[in-house]
């Protein structure tokens, strides 16, 4: 395990942000930290990082404490956006924190390679896109070659192209072996990049799995008529105002039963839980 | 020792760093040289000087006076503001986040500004030496005087310069991380 925390607890009062989460992310996967707005997945981010100090429960990260110099050089961050000087040029601020990392030059020529930012390097930080902001600030997460990358809501405020290029950063870091927690509300940025999701909801977490696991079996919908004879005929199936859900592992066994039986079969599909049903279910959020 | 480098390539980078040194360095010729050389020349001497020692004010050999002089009032401000500065507009940028999140301790992370303060402070005291060294040969050449270089008792006055200048830089440090951000330290300096 890359990352461990026990029963992780922020209160500011008598409010709870972040209530007794227990969470392990493991080397080479891409975990999605998953909850609405306000959740406290920020929090918990900045207790991994030494940033805020939790009121009870223990973390590791990379078997250190966190926010200790040993556990923050093996970790790459970027918490709600990235903190650049304006007045600088890109490869000036990667300079800058290539220092403060105690990292040679070289690597900032290579992490700029790695968000495509070679030709932009030498313009003004602000001038910069959001998304180009963005990208800067993984790159400087990147300086070091950190053991664990921890993007909190990289996407947040950027434009479909610049998400979807943010997506593909991300996975093609994944790619290369790159441990990645990735905090989101975007459900279909998890699904799509993510292999393992932990759901955070009202500073509980609420579930830990993979995406997979969380979305459940396949059920299937069939559409049939007489759908009354339909539903007698198959053992185990719902109705469901015209149609049948059907937990059913052989769909072409089912239809051939139901063609045998002189039921006209007028549609069959697998129908899923998407990840925003999953998750609304859990956090009651709408 | 990276956080020092760190924070002096971008403190040596900001314009705001050197825009401050310029407005000091005009400051400190005009009340310095300026004013006085008009006085001299026939101008209203508004601060009732003798001719004498706006002579001696503005002679070569007096320049480490001078250049304490300028640092309690106007030069104070100008380093507190620079100080304020270089710490509040780290909590708007959320640079400090990111230099906390970077490895060094929060106690090396603040120490490496103060080094880097430091020795910008160090380079404005040396370029206001100069300046003013080059002002005061120059109005010594223009008058005629008899001039001569200032004697060793200048290392003294530029030490007694640094260390009005470090507190003046400690008291804008200090604003700055009370107030996290830089509009009323800048306001107040």
């Amino acid at each position: 395990m890359i990352v461990t925390t026990e029963k992780l607890t922020k209160r500011y009062g008598d409010r709870a942000v972040v209530d007794e989460v227990s969470l392990s992310v493991r080397r080479g996967e891409v975990y999605g930290f998953l909850g609405p707005n306000g959740a406290g997945k920020t929090t918990t981010i900045r207790m991994l990082l030494g940033l805020v100090r939790p009121t009870s429960g223990t973390a590791s990260v990379l078997g250190e404490a966190p926010g200790t110099p040993r556990a923050l050089l093996k970790v790459g961050s970027l918490i709600e956006g990235p903190g650049l000087y304006p007045y600088l040029s890109g490869r000036d601020n990667l300079r800058v924190h290539a220092h403060r990392r105690g990292v040679d030059r070289t690597h900032v020529e290579a992490a700029l390679e790695q968000v495509d930012l070679v030709g932009a390097a030498g313009e003004k930080f602000r001038r910069y896109s959001l998304g180009m902001k963005q990208r800067l600030g993984v790159a400087a997460a990147l300086l070091g070659q950190p053991e664990l990358l921890i993007l909190d809501e990289p996407t947040n405020g950027l434009d479909p192209a610049g998400m979807a290029d943010m997506r593909d950063l991300v996975r093609a870091l994944a790619a290369q072996g790159q441990t990645v927690l990735l905090s989101s509300h975007l459900l279909g940025e998890v699904e799509e990049i993510c292999d393992r999701v932990g759901v955070i909801s009202q500073g509980k977490l609420v579930a830990e799995s993979t995406v997979e696991q969380l979305r459940g079996d396949t059920v299937l919908l069939i559409k049939a008529d007489p759908i009354e004879k339909a539903h007698v005929l198959i053992e185990g199936s719902e109705l469901r105002g015209d149609v049948l859900h059907v937990r059913e592992t052989d769909p072409g066994a089912l239809i051939r039963t139901l063609v045998h039986a002189d039921v006209d079969v007028q549609e069959v599909r697998p129908l899923r839980r998407t990840l925003e049903e999953v998750f609304f279910e859990m956090t009651g959020a709408a | 020792m990276g956080s020092v480098k760190a924070e002096l390539l971008r403190l040596w980078k900001w314009p705001a760093t050197w825009v401050l040194i310029g407005v000091w360095l005009v400051m400190t010729l005009t009340f310095g040289y300026v004013f006085n050389y008009l006085a001299l020349n026939g101008g209203t001497n508004t601060r009732g000087q003798s001719q004498q020692a706006l002579i001696s004010a503005m002679q070569p050999e007096n320049v480490g006076a001078a250049v304490v002089r300028g640092l309690p009032m106007f030069g104070g401000a100008i380093i507190l503001v620079l100080a304020a500065l270089a710490i509040g507009s780290g909590y708007g940028w959320g640079t400090w986040k990111t230099t906390l999140t970077a490895g060094p301790r929060r106690v090396s992370a603040m120490a490496g500004t103060l080094g880097a303060l430091g020795i910008i402070v160090v380079v404005l005291v040396a370029l206001t030496f100069v300046v003013n060294l080059g002002a005061s040969i120059t109005v010594a050449s223009l008058e005629g005087w008899d001039w001569s270089l200032p004697g060793t008792d200048v290392l003294e006055q530029l030490g007694a310069s640094l260390l009005i200048a470090a507190m003046w830089t400690g008291f804008g440090v200090f604003l700055g991380v009370v107030t996290k951000g830089p509009p009323w330290p800048s306001g107040s300096g």
